[in-house]
């Protein structure tokens, strides 16, 4: 099924932790150019199994292997050409230019003077490049944005040159498109640079639509499979052991459980209709579609207006906006 | 401008002020006496030339090198704890070598006569300092293989500072006024009571210190960006630390132990080297600190002779007062400064 030859990382009977492990008997495998996300809740281990991979933390017990080699029998040196790191949030409070910051994933691959050979220079570059941070590369790095420091810190672990690279929660502390963006990056490199990446995330919605693989974090086993399995499966269904939330197969994400009393018939069709049923939904009401019932919100879509009757017995109101139905409506039901 | 003409300009102002240094003092020597030192000295009088040989020439080079010393110790600190206010005896480097002397001055001189302690001398108390520095630094190693933690280990320097200097106020508060006065004297810090051969073995010891930080220069600048990116880039973080704490012991150790404690220039030194030359890179820096550091130094002294007068002013305090108002100005003007390490 899979090919050894593939396999750029492996587990085998990893056991993580501090002092007591907080994980155990983890088996898992990465293969070579995958996009793998690293999904649970905070405190599961996303960080220490990350951090036990890239050698900054040791493990507990069990075996590690890097292209078929057990990762211990690798020096520090040797393991910084294989493996890079980048981790939430950036160095704070330092004086370097971005292009410095960059400069310094070279590090394993310089003399003892840290020296930058012409080739050096032309990797440096050329990550700039591809992360798209060439405008802000001669500034301070407390001149540009958090998002572009992130880049940044992604520019200096892909200058590292090496095969796999670890992110741990590289998108915590940023704005959604900023999310969006340093995700749709790491996409991009295991695509056109070939790199096996292994990162954390909390952005379900996101890594959903990027991730090749899931490894799913849960307090006795890790799952994993493609994003699409692990919906079928029902491994999402009590990731939040929480009453108030629910995991909609459908669309991939969590929604908000609420009480609902009251039916609710909409009439309408097209755009307008959806975010009027989602809206319903979200103000707690039952809702049915184009049916004939009591209590019906008919959409009338003319021209340049569009209104929204609400009908109970004989009574009927007009609103203009999905927001002033929503306010009114549970006072006339 | 380029990196090279700034070293240009900083190389001349060195020279410049090392020979101002030397020009000037509590002896007036007119300027073709000066020259005659150098190019005629068979017609130059004794006096000038023992004044010139025996005390300014000594002094300028030890001013030199206690610059060099403390700023690239200073440089270390402030990277390793990534802290701006960091200095060279933040580890308690400058309070463990001056309770040493204070045990020697204060303490021994209660059980021996004033004759055999003048006798120890000088050298008696440069040992007690280096020791005091030494064992300071033991202690620091010893914690540092136990705990990872960088700023534990900061608080732990302040802290051994701390129970150095009380011991010493006991010490004070039992000793005889002369012995005290000898012993405040002291952390007032002088250029200029050394001898050619204590010149000799303090150059010595802050060229083996300087030549490890040599070698630590790569991992300084990626030290910057904190201890888990130079591990995850293959530094050995405990070596690394180790050697950072013996290059600096040597080089502050050393430095205190033939001039006594001498304040500001470690702290500001490298902030001045960071603003001229604008980069993180710690090969310009080092070389940046050395001549910074000389010229700071330099210029310390020829103030603290307050020329034209026969007063000399303790080296310490000059270095303070010129450092603080650079501290401030770099504080107040830079906005950006934060934790500007």
């Amino acid at each position: 099924m899979i090919g050894k030859t593939n396999n750029i990382l492996q587990l085998k009977n990893l056991s993580i932790g501090y002092d007591k492990p907080i994980q155990k008997n983890i088996n898992l495998f990465a293969d070579k150019t995958e996009l793998i996300s690293v999904i649970g809740k905070n405190g599961i281990g996303k960080s220490t199994l990350l951090r036990t991979i890239a050698g900054l933390q040791l493990k507990l017990s069990g075996d590690i292997y890097f292209e078929d080699k057990e990762i211990d029998l690798l020096n520090l040196k040797d393991k910084s050409k294989k493996i890079s790191f980048v981790s939430t949030g950036a160095p704070n409070y330092i004086n370097i230019k971005i292009r410095e910051l960059v400069a310094l994933g070279r590090f394993p691959h310089t003399n003892m003077f840290g020296n930058l050979s012409a080739n050096d220079t032309k990797i440096i570059n050329e990550t700039i490049c591809l992360t798209g941070i060439e405008h802000i590369a001669e500034k301070n790095i407390y001149e540009v944005s958090e998002g572009e420091l992130q880049r940044a810190m992604i520019a200096r672990a892909l200058s590292q040159d090496t095969d796999l690279l670890i992110f741990d929660e590289p998108t915590a502390f940023l704005d959604i498109p900023n999310r969006y963006e340093i995700l749709y990056l790491l996409k991009r490199l295991s695509r056109e640079s070939n790199k096996t990446i292994i990162f954390s995330s909390h952005d379900l919605d996101i890594v959903m639509q990027l991730s090749d693989k899931i490894w799913l974090m849960k307090e006795n086993e890790i799952i994993f499979g493609a994003p699409e399995d692990l919906v079928l499966n029902n491994n999402f269904e009590d990731l939040f052991i929480n009453k108030n939330l629910k995991f909609v197969k459908n669309t991939g994400q969590f929604s908000f459980v609420i009480d609902k009393q009251h039916l609710v018939n909409i009439k309408g069709d097209g755009l307008i209709f959806e975010w009027t049923k989602k809206a319903l939904d979200r103000a707690g009401f039952n809702y049915t579609c184009n049916k004939q019932h009591d209590v019906n919100v008919t959409i009338l879509n003319s021209n340049n207006s569009i209104k929204w009757v609400f009908e109970k017995e004989n009574n009927k109101f007009v609103f203009d906006s999905i927001y002033q139905l929503i306010k009114n409506i549970n006072n006339l039901i | 401008m380029k990196v090279i003409y700034k070293f240009i300009i900083l190389f001349v102002i060195c020279f410049l002020l090392f020979f101002t240094d030397l020009f000037l003092g509590s002896v007036y020597i007119s300027f073709n006496e000066f020259l005659d030192i150098f190019f005629n000295s068979s017609e130059t009088s004794e006096h000038l030339k023992t004044i010139f040989y025996n005390f300014r020439l000594p002094k300028a080079i030890t001013a030199s090198i206690v610059g060099m010393a403390l700023a690239v110790s200073g440089l270390q600190m402030q990277v390793i704890f990534r802290n701006p206010l960091a200095g060279p005896y933040v580890l308690g480097i400058s309070s463990g070598a001056g309770l040493g002397v204070a045990l020697v001055i204060l303490g021994l001189s209660s059980f021996v006569s004033i004759e055999i302690f003048s006798a120890l001398s000088n050298w008696s108390i440069i040992i007690a300092a280096w020791i005091g520095a030494g064992i300071v630094l033991l202690l620091i190693l010893v914690i540092s293989i136990r705990i990872k933690d960088i700023m534990t280990l900061l608080i732990l320097g302040i802290m051994f500072g701390a129970v150095s200097s009380a011991i010493v106020s006991i010490l004070q508060y039992f000793s005889e006024q002369s012995l005290l006065k000898s012993y405040v004297v002291w952390t007032m810090g002088s250029l200029g009571n050394i001898t050619s051969s204590e010149l000799t073995i303090m150059a010595a010891s802050v060229f083996v210190g300087l030549l490890i930080v040599v070698f630590l220069l790569k991992n300084l600048n990626v030290l910057l960006i904190g201890e888990t990116y130079a591990k995850s880039l293959g530094v050995n973080i405990k070596t690394t630390r180790i050697l950072i704490f013996i290059s600096t012991s040597i080089l502050a150790g050393s430095v205190t132990a033939f001039c006594g404690p001498i304040a500001f220039v470690g702290i500001v030194i490298p902030h001045i080297a960071r603003m001229f030359f604008k980069t993180a890179d710690h090969k310009i820096l080092f070389l940046a600190v050395i001549l910074f550091g000389i010229i700071l130094m330099l210029i310390s002294d020829i103030i603290a002779h307050l020329p034209g007068s026969d007063k000399i002013l303790p080296i310490n305090s000059v270095t303070a007062l010129l450092g603080i108002p650079i501290v401030i100005w770099i504080v107040v003007k830079n906005h950006k400064f934060k934790l500007s390490v």
